[in-house]
């Protein structure tokens, strides 16, 4: 979303310039400027990426109902050239943390499942559940104890989808697994179908300091305006859909 | 570096305008658009990750030997809202991987070390080797096949300081876990430092092919244009006599 709006001010600049509207395109050109250093040094991203984060930053308590489940919320995936389809950047951070979570859960002594929920989303010709429970294998969560949801596309199927099979789980206490930045979406979609959940955050990103304007900065921008603009689809879904209601027959506990 | 780049050809053709230098003044502009498509749009970062990457594809299956160690690079760290140190986002692959190989040299039932490699290269007050160890401990590492490294401050020092921590260990077998993009680099400092290691990969990073740019990949070209400046350094300062002394794998 950066990129556009650099390139808009652009070539308004130069349309501008091209009409004879010298101060329109100084305006244009110093906007632009302005934005580049903002955004790349890291004022803006920082701002953003704090004001959303922040609810979150603080790792709930870990106290534990006798039956939890653990909803790990895919993120990406990439493909290695000869081999399978394997969790991306965005998604190792989730893992480790719903790893540490159910570890921590089952040396408590009470009953976990972890339902990993993700569907094909960014066609690899496999569910991201499917890939990530693989991840999961490896780093010691039995098979047992997992349940995959292998539709949802979006964050708003993530919560739509999770209904029935935690539902299934009956678990009493739902953990909702996701980065600092994807929760306060994930769990407005949960509070919607009616889950209670309780969120626990996995990466909390930052921006960097720098004094030349940073590409990395940029991206963090971008994942923050994504996060910005998509809660407010969800608000109007929400709207859409009759505000909050769950609908009748959802048997899931509220605590 | 890919925005700086494109700004100071930018800056160049504005000042060449305004010398009337037209013709320079547009093949600098002209530049500058290229090269913004070409990185943005995804075909720059995708022949520089392949170059990278590519001969890290496919992880190598591992015999384990009767004396193993997996090192563990560190790729910084952060402290948390309530002041506690935890890794940073992109550690967290690394940490995993290393994990996942942990485990299976445990389950060959062999002996196993897990050596973490990293200082306090952000200034947050711990070293990285640290904080990684206490998240692997409750990922269920046992405390004493951990090994710290807490002094290192980039990846030269990584490789510096490992080697005569792995000799005092006496592995046999050393394997080396990393990012895909920072594993080339990384096995040549730890093979100048005399460790012959075999490399795997954590992750694997893409570029977004897209028409429109993208600033992802602007991101991961700057991540790879770092690691082919810090080979580059490499080679120079071997040819000039300028690198630290340097030993063959399997000298004591």
């Amino acid at each position: 979303m950066t990129a556009p709006l650099l390139i808009a001010l652009l070539v308004g600049a130069w349309f501008a310039g091209r009409g004879g509207w010298r101060r329109l395109r100084l305006a244009a050109l110093a906007l632009a400027s302005l934005a580049v250093l903002a955004i790349g040094c890291g004022p803006v991203p920082g701002e953003l990426l704090q004001l959303w984060q922040a609810p979150y930053a603080q790792r709930p308590a870990a106290d534990w109902a006798p039956s939890n489940a653990i909803v790990l919320l895919t993120a990406n995936a990439s493909n290695p050239p000869g081999g399978m389809p394997e969790p991306g950047h965005a998604g190792y951070t989730r893992i480790a943390e719903a790893v540490a979570l159910y570890r921590d859960c089952r040396a408590a002594g009470a009953r976990c499942t972890v339902l990993v929920s993700g569907g094909d989303a960014r066609s690899i010709g496999e569910p991201l559940a499917q890939v990530y429970r693989q991840a999961l294998v490896r780093l010691g969560v039995p098979d047992a104890d997992m349940v995959l949801e292998p539709r949802s596309r979006t964050t708003w199927q993530n919560a739509e989808f999770a209904r029935a099979p935690l539902a299934r789980i009956g678990a009493q206490r739902v953990w909702l697994v996701s980065s600092a930045l994807h929760l306060r979406r994930a769990v407005f979609a949960f509070r919607h179908f009616g889950i209670q959940v309780t969120p626990v955050r996995a990466d909390y990103l930052r921006s960097v300091w720098s004094p030349l304007p940073s590409a990395y900065n940029f991206h963090v921008t971008d994942l923050a305006l994504h996060e910005y603009a998509g809660m407010l689809l969800y608000r109007w879904y929400a709207w859409r859909h009759g505000a909050g209601a769950p609908e009748e027959g959802a048997a899931l506990p509220v605590d | 570096m890919s925005l700086d780049v494109l700004i100071v050809l930018v800056l160049l053709g504005v000042a060449l305008r305004a010398l009337k230098w037209r013709r320079t003044a547009a093949v600098a502009l002209g530049l500058a658009v290229l090269l913004f498509l070409a990185t943005g749009c995804g075909l720059l970062p995708a022949w520089l990750l392949q170059n990278l990457q590519g001969p890290y594809a496919r992880r190598p299956a591992i015999a384990w030997a009767p004396r193993n160690a997996i090192v563990l690079l560190g790729a910084g760290a952060q402290r948390a809202a309530d002041g506690t140190a935890e890794p940073g986002e992109p550690a967290h692959s690394r940490i995993n991987e290393a994990f996942a190989l942990y485990r299976a040299c445990k389950a060959s039932g062999m002996d196993c070390r897990l050596e973490v490699s990293g200082g306090d290269a952000r200034h947050i007050g711990e070293p990285e080797a640290e904080v990684y160890a206490a998240v692997l401990e409750r990922m269920g590492v046992a405390t004493a096949d951990l090994l710290l490294e807490p002094r290192s401050m980039n990846t030269w020092q990584n490789a510096q300081f490992s080697a005569p921590l792995l000799r005092g260990y006496g592995a046999q077998r050393v394997v080396l876990v990393s990012s895909a993009t920072h594993l080339h680099r990384a096995s040549l400092y730890f093979a100048h430092f005399g460790i012959a290691a075999t490399p795997v990969r954590s992750d694997w990073l893409k570029e977004r092919m897209d028409w429109w740019p993208q600033s992802w990949n602007f991101a991961v070209t700057d991540l790879a244009l770092h690691e082919y400046v810090g080979v580059l350094r490499f080679h120079v300062y071997n040819a000039m006599g300028w690198n630290a002394q340097e030993t063959d794998p399997g000298a004591p």
